[in-house]
């Protein structure tokens, strides 16, 4: 899960303009300051450029960055744990 | 009617990124050599016409930063640098203003049509669900005023002009008249355009505006040559600061020049096509004179259209003979920037902006054999040194709107 973590953040922080140091595996996207429509435009970045089609519907702003992390890494055929 | 007193503002800024630079000043030194910006556009490959005149060498998005541009086209980009530059160069700061007292008003022509074609191509191929979801603020093109505005802190009246080719000349007047009636003290004014695209291309190719000269692009736009055959479609935005003078004084603001004059008038006659006689045109630039309080003789320079279309050209050179008499010194800076469509009046008001204040009047690149139906005193070759104390600026876009700046001396 490390690297898809890591790939997350990494488009965080370029899309949203969100400091590195404020992300962990257990920080919420609500903590981001990531308002609703923020997370539509995750969604479609996370659909878009990490292959996980459904992560629009299934994120929200009490997700953490380790569970939107999963759901890429599940979407990507990898092994949840 | 009631005579109004003759109302200066003050441009106490300037900010513009063209195909000639990415800076007023760049842009202004390329535009005095005389040096085209017109190349072969590889993206557009295949169409009938693949020349086109591009900002070159930097990266607006990377410049204003990944949180920024992210939700914004590349028009409001160019706007913001544009912007920025012009509030930085009249010397004033962002967080210590009145925003309430600051306006914006940007012409635009397309807006951000550029992210609508490419997310109509997404819809027509993989479906409604693969539409980012900020297509629409994207792509109206109001929101490169309301991208102006949020960048800056500027909170008070804010609109985009939709004029065609002269969005940005009609922006520039329209602010004027908002400093006039006190709706604000500062206005942040200009045009932007960036509809580089297969459509707008194609379909400007199609109504046959371009030039067809695609195997020469640095000599395709000719403004007022014989054979003159269209114009080569540009990017680019500029704005202005504007005040009223005497806020401009009390601030000891550096005064570069004055907008003392603005007309505007509508052809009512065909959707693409000028007036054949251009009494409209004319009607818009004595308007302006009127405006000012300038008689056709107290004129020095035209910054004309002149886009390099056979019609324009024609129409448009014999209105400035047959107004101003074939003495007055003119020239179209379209040969070396391009058509830069409603960031054009803007363009080209600061062109005269800068012509005032340095004395300088640039030469209309790619003219070499003068239409012989235009009998003008055109600058061709090189700048000519030429104190310049008033400027007429035009620009026409489809539709037949006209809008006329008048540009004075500090």
């Amino acid at each position: 899960m490390t690297d898809y973590f890591e790939t997350l953040c990494t488009m965080i922080a370029r899309h949203f303009g969100v400091d590195r140091e404020e992300m962990d595996v257990s920080t919420t996207l609500a903590e981001l300051d990531l308002d609703s429509l923020a997370l539509v435009e995750l969604g479609y970045a996370v659909g878009e450029e990490l292959g996980a089609s459904d992560a629009e519907q299934a994120i929200s702003g009490e997700s953490s960055l380790g569970e939107v992390a999963l759901m890429i890494e599940t979407a990507n055929g990898g092994q949840s744990g | 009617m009631t005579a109004t007193a003759p109302f200066d503002v003050a441009v106490t800024g300037v900010g513009a990124i063209t195909p000639a630079g990415a800076s007023a000043t760049e842009s202004w030194e390329r535009i005095c050599r005389g040096e085209a910006t017109a190349a072969t556009d590889p993206r557009f490959a295949g169409l009938p016409v693949d020349i086109t005149c591009r900002i070159p060498g930097i990266d607006p998005a990377a410049l204003i930063g990944p949180k920024a541009s992210r939700s914004q086209p590349r028009v409001s980009q160019l706007a913001l640098l544009a912007a920025r530059e012009a509030v930085k160069d009249a010397g004033l700061l962002p967080g210590c203003w009145d925003g309430a007292r600051v306006g914006v008003v940007i012409g635009t022509g397309f807006g951000g049509i550029d992210v609508f074609e490419e997310q109509h191509s997404r819809l027509a191929d993989l479906g409604p669900k693969s539409l980012h979801p900020l297509v629409i603020p994207m792509a109206l093109p109001n929101m490169v005023a309301g991208h102006v505005a949020m960048d800056l802190g500027a909170t008070g009246p804010n609109l985009m002009t939709g004029t065609a080719c002269a969005s940005g000349a009609t922006a520039i007047g329209m602010a004027r008249e908002m400093l006039r009636t006190n709706m604000c003290d500062i206005m942040l004014a200009g045009g932007a355009e960036s509809a580089l695209t297969p459509m707008i291309l194609a379909g400007f190719a199609r109504i046959g505006a371009l030039s067809q000269r695609v195997h020469q692009p640095s000599v395709a736009g000719r403004p007022f040559d014989r054979s003159r055959d269209g114009f080569v479609a540009a990017e680019g935005a500029a704005v202005l600061v504007m005040e009223r003078m005497e806020d401009a004084r009390a601030r000891r603001a550096f005064v570069r020049a004055r907008i003392s004059g603005y007309g505007s008038s509508s052809d009512a006659h065909h959707v693409a096509a000028p007036h054949p006689q251009g009494v409209r045109v004319e009607q818009a630039t004595r308007a302006a004179l009127a405006d000012a309080a300038l008689g056709t003789d107290d004129i020095d320079h035209v910054n004309a259209h002149g886009t390099s279309t056979v019609l324009n050209d024609l129409i448009e050179g014999r209105m400035i003979g047959r107004v101003f008499g074939g003495g007055t010194a003119v020239t179209s800076v379209k040969g070396v920037t391009g058509h830069t469509l409603g960031a054009a009046g803007a363009v080209e008001a600061v062109c005269s902006v800068l012509t005032v204040q340095h004395g300088l009047i640039p030469p209309t690149a790619g003219l070499t054999d003068q239409d012989p139906d235009i009998a003008l005193d055109v600058v061709t070759g090189a700048a000519r040194p030429h104190p310049v104390r008033t400027v007429v600026s035009n620009t026409s876009g489809f539709g037949g709107h006209n809008a006329v700046l008048v540009v004075t001396a500090a």
